[in-house]
C-alpha cells in the first residue's frame, strides 16, 4: 500500500482532478467574497421587488447585443448636484438636466425617477425633450422621497397620455404601457405610436418646486431602463440574475460541505463496523442501514420542513442522515474485502485485539475512500439542497438557485422565452457540482483497489 | 517426433519503470506422448511462458520475438479467430493455477462441460458428461452443482474432465495441485499421469514443487528469471542437478529422506533492469568473474543441457 | 441458504423495516400530524353540528355543545388522543397503514372526492408508470453501454463515460427537463410541454395511447440523461473488475468467443450486482424522478407534493411521504429478490 504522499503525486498527475482543484479554490475565493462583500440583511433585500424597480425586468444579459440582437443596456444618471434658485414670494427651484445619445432601434423597457430629499416639496416637474425638438413636460404633485416614479405610474402616465392624446387624437385612456414609452422615443406626428424610435440626443430637465428651503440629494437619479442587463440577465422583478448566483454560492457549497462529511463520516464508520464484525451484528447493522435508505429523502425533508423551521445546520444534518446508508454500503464491500486479506487473519492468530486492528488496518484503507466518497458526496449534498429549494424547502432569508428556478418556472419563464432567468441558476449548480465530481473521481480512482495491476 | 515447441520466445510486460522482461529467448520442446516439467520459483516467468504460449497474454504484456510451432505451423501468426475456432480446446487445452476459479461461478458444471462440447460441434449429451467425469473419478450428480459447492480437489478434477472433453492432443498445467491438500496434490498427479497413458496426449506441467513431479515426469526444464537454466531427462536431474540454482531448489524442497530444509538466500533480480551476466549470479555460492560479464549460453553437461560457466 | 429462506427472512426483514422507517417518518412528522388530526376534528364536528341542527330543531344551545364536544372526544381518541404516547404512537400508525388520511384542504381527486386516499390513488400510479419505466430504461441501456465500454477497454466508449458520470452527478433532473421543455416542447414544437395527456384527449384506444406516449417521452427522456451515464460508469467498473477474475481467461482459453465470454459469462456473473447497483440507483434516483413530474405537470404523487407545498395542504403532504416511502421500500425490496434469483449461491440450497 503506498502512502500519503504518493497518493497526492498520482493526484497531480490526475489533469482532471487538477482542474477541478483549481475550479474550486476559484469558487471558494468567490464565496468568502459575496460573504464579505454583501451585508447579512441582502437576502431581504432580494426578496423585495420593490428593491428593484430601477432594473430593466425580463431583461437577457447585455453580450445578446454582440449576437446582433437590439438590446440596449440600461443607463443610470445619478449623483449630479442640484442647482439652486430661489424664484421671489418664498417659493424655491431645484433643478437638474440629463442629456444622453438613444442609439437603439428600440425603445427603453422603462424609465424611472427616484427622488432623494429632506423637506416637503410642493411638485416635481420633467421636461423630456426629444431629438426632434418636441417635449413633454410632466407633473408630479407633493412628490415623496425613496419613491420611484416609473412610466406605470399614473403621476407620469397621464401626462404622457395628454401628449399622446394631442398628438394623435388616441383618447387617453386607451393608451398601453408599452405606447407610453413609444410616445417618449417615438418620431412625433399623428402616426406617434406606430412611428421609428428617434435615434439622437435627449435631454431630460428636472425641476422641484418648494414653499420652503429643502435638501435635495445627489442620490436622487434617473433611470432609462434598458433591455438587456449585466452578464446574466434579470429575472421577472428586474433583479440581476449574477447577483442571485453569487449570493446562492456561499450556501450552497456550506450545506454541501457539511452535508457530505456528516453523511460520510457516519457512513463510513458504520458501514466499515459493520462489515469487519461481521455476523449477526453485522445483519443488524445491515438492516439498520436499509431502514434509512428506504425514507424517500425530498417527500420526508418537505414533511418534516411542515413540523420544524430549517436553518442550514438542521438542513444539512437531516440531509445527512438520509444520505449516509449509500456511503456505509459501499464501506461495507471495501471492509469485507479488507477482512479477506491475509494480514487480518495474522493479526487474530497474533492475539491483537479486534479494537486495535481495526485501526491500523481497516482506517487506513478506509481513510483514502472516505476522502473520495466525501468529495463525491458534496455536489450529491447541493443538488438535494437545490432540489428541495425548488420545491419552496429552504431556510429562511438565505436566497438559492432551486428558489430562483422555482419562480422561473412558476413565472413560465421557459414558455417566454426567458432562457437566461432558466439556464444560468441551472448550470451554476452544475459549476458547482462539477469540480467535486473531478476531484472526487481522481482520488476514487486512486484509492480503488487497482484492476489492472495483476 | 515434436508435437509443440517454442523458439526464441520472448514477452514482455510494459510497466513505467520500463520493461519488464518476463520470459527471454526461451526455447522449449514438447514432444508426442511425451511428459515435460517447468520448474521454478514463482516470478521465474514459467505461467508467462504458458499463457505464452497458449495465446493467453493479458494486455499490456506481450510476445516481442521468437515462434511458437505446433505440428510445425507458427501458431502466432493465425487470426484470433481461426486459432479459436482450430486450436483452443480442441488440440490445446490448460488447467490453470487458479482453475479452482475456472469455472463461471454462476452456471452449473454440467451446463458450462455442454456448453465448451456443444460450441465445438460435439455431442453434449448427458451420458457423455457423466464418462467424463468418471474419467477423473467423479459422481455423476456433480454436474447439476455449481462450482461453489465442490470443495477444491473437486473442482480441480471437474476442470481436468473439462480440458479433456475435447480430446486435446496437448494439456498444459499450470501449478495444478497449489491450494489443495497434500493427499489431493498426490491423487492428482497420479490422475494426471493415468490419463497420460490412457489418452495418450502429450502433458506440460508447471510447478515450483520438484519433489511433487520427480515421479511424474519424463523431462525437465528450469527457469530462472525468465530464461532456462538447465534442461534434460528426469532420470539425470534428479540424480544430480548441475545448475547451482538447480541444486538450490532442490534442497529447498523437503524429501522424505533428508530433514534438511535449505533456501535460497536472496531474491529474483529486477526483470525491468537486469545485469549484463548471468542472472543468478548475485545468490549463486560459485559465482566468478565471467559470471557478471557474460550470459551462458546452454550448452550440453552429460545427457542435460545447462547454462552455466562451471561447465 | 435455501432461496425458499431467503425469501421468508427477506420478507421479515423488509415488514420489520417499513414499520422501522415509517417509525422515523412519524417522529419526524408528528407536531404537523398532530394539528391535521386536530384540523380534522373541528371540521367534523362543525359538519356535525350543522346535521344536528337540521335535524333536531328542539335541541338547546348547550345541549349541542355538549353533542358536539363528545363527538369530537371520540374522533380524536381514534387517534389516541388522550391516551399514553405509545397507544396514540399505535393508533395513529394503524390509520396510516391502513390509508387513513382524513380529507385534503384544497386538493380534489378527479372523481371529485376530497379523501387524501382517493387523492393518492389517482395520481400514483402515473408516478410508477414514469419511474418504473425510466428505471428499467436506465438499468437496460446503462448494462449495455457499460458491458460494451468494459469490452473495449481505453477506447473512446471507454473514455468518455467517466465524463458523461461526472454530468450525471451534477445535474438536476428536474433543471434538465426544464431545459427540454424550452427547447423540444417550445422551440421546436416536437413534444407536448406537460401533463399527461393532450386536452381533450383524442379518441380511440390506440391514438389516446399515442398521445399519452407522446407526453411520457420528455419526462422519460429527461430522467434517463441524467441517470443512465453514473449507472453505466457503476456496470463498467463491476464488468472490469470481474473480467479480471480467473475464469474469464479460462473460458477465453475454452475457445469461448469474446461476445460470449462478455454477454453471457461475465454479465451472467455480475447480474446479481447489477441488481444491487439498481437497488441503490432506485434509491438515489427517486427524487429526481418526483421532481421531474413537477416541471412537466405530470400527474404523479411528486406534482401533487409541489402543489401541496403551495397550498399548504398538510393533510396530502403527510400522505404522499408516506406512500412514497411505501414505494421505494417495495422498489428495494424487489430488488433485493432480483438479487435473491440471480445468485445461485441463494438460489440451489
Amino acid at each position: 500500500m503506498s502512502g500519503k504522499s504518493s497518493y497526492l503525486e498520482e493526484f497531480s498527475k490526475s489533469k482532471a482532478g487538477m482542474i477541478g482543484l483549481a475550479l474550486l479554490l476559484f469558487l471558494l475565493v468567490l464565496s468568502v467574497y459575496v460573504v464579505l462583500a454583501y451585508p447579512s440583511n441582502i437576502a431581504s433585500t432580494w426578496n423585495n421587488p420593490e428593491s428593484w424597480q430601477g432594473n430593466p425586468a425580463k431583461a437577457p444579459p447585455t453580450w445578446v447585443t454582440l449576437l446582433g440582437v437590439d438590446a440596449p443596456p440600461s443607463l443610470e444618471f445619478k449623483g449630479g448636484q442640484w442647482a439652486n434658485a430661489s424664484v421671489g414670494s418664498g417659493n424655491y427651484n431645484y433643478s437638474q438636466s440629463y442629456t444622453f445619445k438613444w442609439t437603439s432601434k428600440v425603445t427603453p423597457s422603462n424609465i424611472v425617477f427616484s427622488p432623494r430629499f429632506s423637506g416637503t416639496p410642493l411638485e416635481a416637474e420633467m421636461t423630456w425633450s426629444k431629438p426632434d425638438g418636441q417635449s413633454i413636460v410632466i407633473y408630479i404633485a407633493s412628490p415623496q422621497t425613496n419613491s420611484n416614479y416609473d412610466a406605470t405610474d399614473q403621476d407620469i402616465s397621464q401626462w404622457i397620455h395628454q401628449f399622446v392624446e394631442a398628438q394623435t387624437g388616441t383618447l387617453q385612456g386607451t393608451v398601453t404601457f408599452g405606447e407610453e414609452l413609444d410616445a417618449l422615443f417615438d418620431a412625433d406626428g399623428p402616426n406617434l405610436l406606430s412611428n421609428p424610435v428617434l435615434q439622437g440626443t435627449y435631454h431630460v430637465r428636472i425641476d422641484v418646486l418648494s414653499r420652503s428651503p429643502i435638501a435635495l440629494s445627489p442620490s436622487s437619479s434617473l433611470t432609462v431602463d434598458g433591455r438587456s442587463y449585466g452578464i446574466m440577465g434579470t429575472d421577472l422583478y428586474g433583479r440581476p440574475i449574477q447577483l442571485g448566483i453569487l449570493l446562492g454560492l456561499p450556501y450552497a457549497l456550506e450545506l454541501g460541505a457539511v452535508t457530505s462529511v456528516a453523511a460520510v463520516v457516519f457512513g463510513v464508520v458504520f458501514g466499515g463496523i459493520s462489515g469487519y464484525i461481521g455476523g449477526r451484528r453485522d445483519g443488524f447493522m445491515q438492516w439498520f442501514t436499509l431502514v434509512f435508505l428506504a425514507l424517500p429523502a425530498l417527500p420526508f425533508l418537505v414533511a418534516i420542513s411542515y413540523s420544524f423551521t430549517l436553518s442550514l445546520i438542521s438542513e444539512a444534518l437531516l440531509i445527512a442522515a438520509l444520505s449516509w446508508p449509500f456511503y456505509a454500503i459501499i464501506a461495507r464491500s471495501v471492509a469485507l474485502s479488507v477482512k479477506s486479506q491475509a494480514y487480518v487473519e495474522a493479526d487474530r492468530a497474533m492475539g491483537i485485539s479486534a479494537f486495535r486492528t481495526f485501526f491500523t488496518h481497516f482506517m487506513p484503507r478506509l481513510t483514502p475512500v472516505t476522502i473520495a466518497y466525501t468529495v463525491l458526496g458534496i455536489p450529491a449534498g447541493i443538488l438535494l439542497a437545490q432540489t428541495l429549494a425548488f420545491l419552496g424547502i429552504a431556510p429562511p432569508n438565505i436566497v438559492t438557485w432551486g428558489g430562483i428556478l422555482d419562480e422561473a418556472f412558476v413565472q413560465e419563464a421557459a414558455l417566454f422565452g426567458w432562457w437566461w432567468w432558466v439556464f444560468f441558476p441551472g448550470m451554476m449548480i452544475v459549476v458547482v457540482a462539477t469540480p467535486f465530481v473531478l476531484v472526487g473521481f481522481a482520488l476514487d480512482k486512486i484509492v480503488s483497489p487497482k484492476v489492472s495491476a495483476k | 517426433m515434436t508435437l509443440l515447441e517454442a523458439k526464441g520466445l520472448s514477452i514482455v510486460f510494459p510497466t513505467s519503470r520500463g520493461e519488464v522482461k518476463a520470459v527471454d529467448q526461451v526455447d522449449i520442446s514438447l514432444g508426442e506422448r511425451e511428459f515435460v516439467g517447468i520448474a521454478g520459483e514463482s516470478g521465474a516467468g514459467k505461467s508467462t511462458l504458458a499463457l505464452g504460449m497458449l495465446r493467453l497474454l493479458t494486455p499490456p504484456g506481450k510476445v516481442v520475438a521468437g515462434e511458437v510451432l505446433f505440428h510445425g505451423t507458427d501458431i502466432l501468426k493465425l487470426t484470433d479467430e481461426q486459432f479459436r475456432k482450430d486450436y483452443r480446446w480442441t488440440k490445446l487445452a490448460m488447467v490453470f493455477q487458479g482453475s479452482m476459479n475456472g469455472f463461471t461461478p454462476v452456471f452449473t458444471i454440467g451446463s458450462q462441460l455442454k456448453e465448451v462440447l456443444a460450441l465445438h460441434g460435439r455431442e453434449a449429451s448427458d451420458s457423455t458428461i457423466s464418462k467424463l467425469l468418471e474419467t477423473v473419478d467423479l459422481d455423476n450428480s456433480i454436474a447439476s452443482r455449481y462450482p461453489h459447492e465442490l470443495s477444491g480437489g473437486q473442482k480441480q478434477r471437474a476442470f481436468i474432465a473439462m480440458a479433456l472433453s475435447l480430446e486435446p492432443e496437448v494439456l498444459v498445467t499450470d501449478e495444478p495441485t497449489t491450494a489443495l491438500d497434500v493427499i489431493t496434490q498426490a491423487t492428482i498427479i497420479n490422475l494426471l499421469k493415468r490419463l497420460r497413458k490412457e489418452l495418450g496426449i502429450s502433458v506440460l506441467l508447471i510447478t515450483h514443487d520438484l519433489a511433487l513431479i520427480s515421479e511424474a515426469v519424463e523431462r525437465l526444464y528450469v527457469m530462472y528469471a525468465g530464461g532456462v537454466v538447465e534442461e534434460g531427462p528426469s532420470i539425470d536431474f534428479f540424480a544430480k542437478p548441475k545448475h547451482p540454482y538447480s541444486q538450490g531448489l532442490l534442497t529447498s524442497t523437503p524429501t522424505l529422506t533428508s530433514n534438511e530444509i535449505k533456501g535460497i538466500p536472496g531474491f529474483l533480480p529486477d526483470l525491468a533492469n537486469l545485469p549484463p551476466g548471468c542472472r543468478f549470479t548475485p545468490r549463486c555460492p560459485f559465482a566468478m568473474e565471467v559470471c557478471k560479464r557474460d550470459y551462458p549460453p546452454l550448452k550440453g553437461v552429460g545427457g542435460e543441457r545447462v547454462a552455466c560457466w562451471l561447465y | 441458504m435455501t432461496f425458499r429462506r431467503f425469501l421468508v427472512v427477506k420478507t421479515i426483514s423488509y415488514a420489520v423495516a417499513l414499520v422501522a422507517t415509517v417509525s422515523i417518518l412519524y417522529v419526524g412528522i408528528y407536531p404537523s400530524l398532530q394539528r391535521v388530526i386536530k384540523d380534522q376534528a373541528t371540521a367534523e364536528g362543525q359538519q356535525f353540528q350543522q346535521s344536528l341542527v337540521r335535524a333536531h330543531a328542539n335541541l338547546t344551545q348547550k345541549q349541542i355543545g355538549q353533542q358536539v364536544a363528545a363527538f369530537k372526544a371520540t374522533f380524536l381518541a381514534q387517534f389516541g388522543f388522550n391516551q399514553p404516547l405509545p397507544v396514540k404512537f399505535a393508533l395513529q400508525l394503524q390509520n396510516l397503514f391502513t390509508f387513513h388520511f382524513g380529507s385534503s384542504y384544497f386538493t380534489l381527486a378527479p372523481n371529485g372526492s376530497n379523501q387524501v386516499s382517493s387523492i393518492i390513488a389517482a395520481y400514483l400510479p402515473n408516478t410508477i408508470v414514469l419511474f418504473t419505466t425510466g428505471t428499467i430504461l436506465v438499468v437496460l441501456a446503462g448494462s449495455i453501454v457499460g458491458l460494451l465500454a468494459a469490452r473495449s477497454a481505453g477506447g473512446k466508449l471507454d473514455r468518455s463515460i467517466p465524463f458523461i458520470a461526472v454530468f450525471h452527478s451534477s445535474l438536476p433532473t428536474w433543471w434538465v427537463g426544464f431545459l427540454f421543455i424550452a427547447f423540444f416542447a417550445y422551440t421546436l414544437n416536437l413534444f407536448p410541454s406537460g401533463g399527461i395527456n393532450s386536452v381533450p384527449p383524442p379518441v380511440g384506444l390506440v391514438p389516446r395511447f399515442g398521445d399519452f406516449l407522446l407526453h411520457l417521452t420528455l419526462p422519460l427522456a429527461a430522467f434517463f440523461v441524467v441517470n443512465v451515464g453514473g449507472f453505466a460508469y457503476v456496470i463498467r467498473s463491476l464488468v472490469f473488475s470481474t473480467m479480471g477474475e480467473d475464469f474469464v481467461l479460462t473460458a477465453k482459453a475454452r475457445g469461448i468467443s469474446n461476445n460470449r465470454i462478455l454477454f453471457r459469462h461475465v454479465l451472467r456473473t455480475v447480474s446479481p450486482s447489477i441488481a444491487t447497483q439498481s437497488i441503490l440507483n432506485v434509491a438515489s434516483s427517486f427524487a429526481g424522478a418526483i421532481t421531474v413530474e413537477v416541471v412537466f405537470r405530470w400527474p404523479g404523487l411528486g406534482l401533487l407534493t409541489y402543489d401541496s407545498i403551495l397550498s399548504n395542504d398538510l393533510p396530502v403532504i403527510i400522505a404522499t411521504t408516506f406512500i412514497l416511502t411505501i414505494v421505494l421500500l417495495l422498489g428495494l425490496y424487489l430488488g433485493e429478490l432480483c438479487y435473491g434469483v440471480l445468485d445461485p449461491r441463494i438460489r440451489s440450497g
